[in-house]
């Protein structure tokens, strides 16, 4: 069974662990709705990821989406650099809002 | 749009890894339509044609996934249309490719029709009447090739040219095709075996690829394989030629030695020592200056028409006279003006482009036409004096997997200005 879970980590951040892709997406995009309209901007920290493929990707562009509709700002962190390369292969690297350690 | 400087006058050195073959990704990107069930791509090489193909299949529905090793996953049992529309069509031809596979497990296609080629004429005419022999009902309407068919049926196919697209679609149609379909004059690249390969590990029965006659008995279903891209064997020619260009020693790995036979014999003409393994391939100009060669274009196995261009520019730095003569496009020497900005002797008469070689070209602003033409005006930046800037770029990224880290790998003085 593939598992992903998103859990809020003491300096506020939410850090995702397990795979980040297509057998959980679904899982985390639901795990997540309830994070956008809280009026507050977010990190995610993507350092407790053990893999990933493009749909991981996808989730990422649609949190960013629900983010920018709310006003609020959405950054990613530690994200593996097997993601960033997907990201690169699709044009998408210059959109990713990425925070810095 | 990028640019390349490129600071010559540095022999090359080193290890160089090939991609995945673009023109066998294609086509068999295109097949995943024909699967039952989910199939996995690997080697695929990260280029714009890749990701417009996959922009394609998911336009349709189809759902895609790439993993971390970027292997293509492809479920085609969630398509919802079967259409490749002109704003995608126009800007790769080879969009073409789902037109046989839609129409053959579908039962239905609508594919724009491509626009013009800078290289010259490539009809589509040969798929429609390969189609239509299969029992497809096909109008070319408002710029559309719409067809339909209940299950297509076994026929024999005699292509008046050889065309490798065009081999493909059908040959892909005709798996799923009620009894056996013969294509003969069929092109015997080795793109398109290594598509029968992948469509055979799905269930097909094809025999004769790489033959002028292929033979393929229809079967009722198709299921996904995992299947790996055969490498590319113009990349590997690409980078074996700037090595002998340059007076370099390189190693070329994850490639094929047998797919490149023919250019290394003229590596070999030109002076380079070679060796070989079962996936490596090492060349060594033992620093010295090429000699000219002649090189007379023509469909596989004979000298590849991709490799035109880069064996230009091997000559116009190489001892003596070389010919080259192309035989299978219109106007595919509109790199000849840019080397000759540059200072190479090269005087075009009809198909055919006389090289009289020089010690050393100078660098100049140079724009490329097409994808081969800017891989030769890389390699002619390599021996250049001074910093050649290549414009248009966006040709040679069509084709050629990081080709500026690749060469900055081998010790090539090569950058890329962003727009």
């Amino acid at each position: 069974m593939n598992q992903a879970t998103l859990s809020r980590s003491g300096d506020g951040r939410l850090t995702i662990s397990g795979e980040f892709g297509f057998a959980t997406a679904s899982s985390l995009l639901t795990q997540g709705a309830k994070l956008v309209n809280q009026g507050q901007d977010l990190t995610i920290d993507l350092s407790g990821v053990t893999s990933s493929d493009s749909a991981g990707l996808a989730l990422m562009l649609e949190w960013m989406d629900q983010f920018r509709a709310a006003g609020q700002q959405l950054h990613f962190l530690n994200v593996p650099e097997s993601l960033l390369e997907i990201a690169r292969v699709s044009n998408l690297a210059d959109l990713l809002p990425l925070a810095k350690n | 749009m990028d640019k390349l400087i490129i600071t010559g006058g540095t022999s090359l050195s080193g290890e160089v890894r090939i991609a995945g073959a673009k023109n066998a990704a294609l086509p068999i990107l295109a097949a995943t339509l024909l699967a039952d069930s989910p199939m996995t791509i690997g080697n695929v090489p990260h280029l714009h044609d890749i990701t417009t193909t996959m922009g394609l299949l998911g336009r349709m529905g189809v759902q895609l996934v790439v993993d971390e090793r970027m292997r293509i996953e492809v479920d085609a049992n969630t398509i919802t249309n079967y259409s490749a529309p002109y704003e995608l069509v126009k800007t790769m031809r080879a969009s073409i490719l789902v037109l046989g596979p839609l129409l053959s497990r579908f039962g239905q296609a609508d594919v724009s029709l491509p626009g013009g080629c800078a290289i010259g004429s490539r009809p589509v005419n040969l798929h429609i009447d390969g189609l239509r022999a299969m029992g497809a009902e096909i109008q070319v309407e408002n710029g559309y090739i719409r067809s339909q068919a209940r299950r297509l049926k076994g026929a024999r196919l005699i292509m008046d040219i050889v065309t490798v697209t065009g081999t493909e679609n059908l040959m892909m149609a005709a798996t799923l095709a009620d009894g056996e379909t013969i294509i003969e004059n069929a092109a015997r690249e080795p793109e398109v075996v290594d598509l029968a390969n992948c469509l055979n590990k799905m269930g097909a029965k094809i025999t004769g690829a790489g033959s002028d006659s292929i033979r393929i008995e229809g079967v009722e279903r198709l299921s996904g394989t995992d299947y790996n891209v055969l490498p590319d064997r113009i990349e590997t020619g690409t980078y074996l030629v700037a090595a002998a260009i340059t007076g370099g020693k390189i190693k070329v790995r994850d490639t094929d030695p047998s797919l490149v036979d023919v250019i290394l014999q003229k590596l070999r003409e030109a002076g380079a020592v070679i060796e070989t393994g079962k996936d490596w391939i090492t060349l060594d100009m033992q620093g010295k200056r090429p000699k000219s060669v002649d090189v007379h274009t023509a469909p596989y196995p004979a000298f590849p028409t991709d490799m035109q261009a880069q064996f230009t520019a091997l000559n116009a730095i190489a001892e003596g006279v070389g010919i080259i003569t192309e035989n299978v496009f219109e106007n595919r020497f509109m790199h000849v003006q840019e080397m000759q900005r540059m200072g190479a002797n090269i005087k075009l008469e009809g198909n055919t482009a006389i090289i009289s070689g020089i010690d050393q070209l100078t660098a100049a602003p140079v724009m490329a036409t097409d994808l081969r033409a800017s891989a030769s005006l890389v390699l002619a930046g390599l021996v250049a004096k001074g910093e050649t800037m290549v414009d248009r770029i966006y040709h040679i990224d069509r084709g050629y997997d990081c080709i500026e880290e690749k060469l900055a790998g081998l010790g090539a003085c090569i950058r890329r200005i962003p727009n």
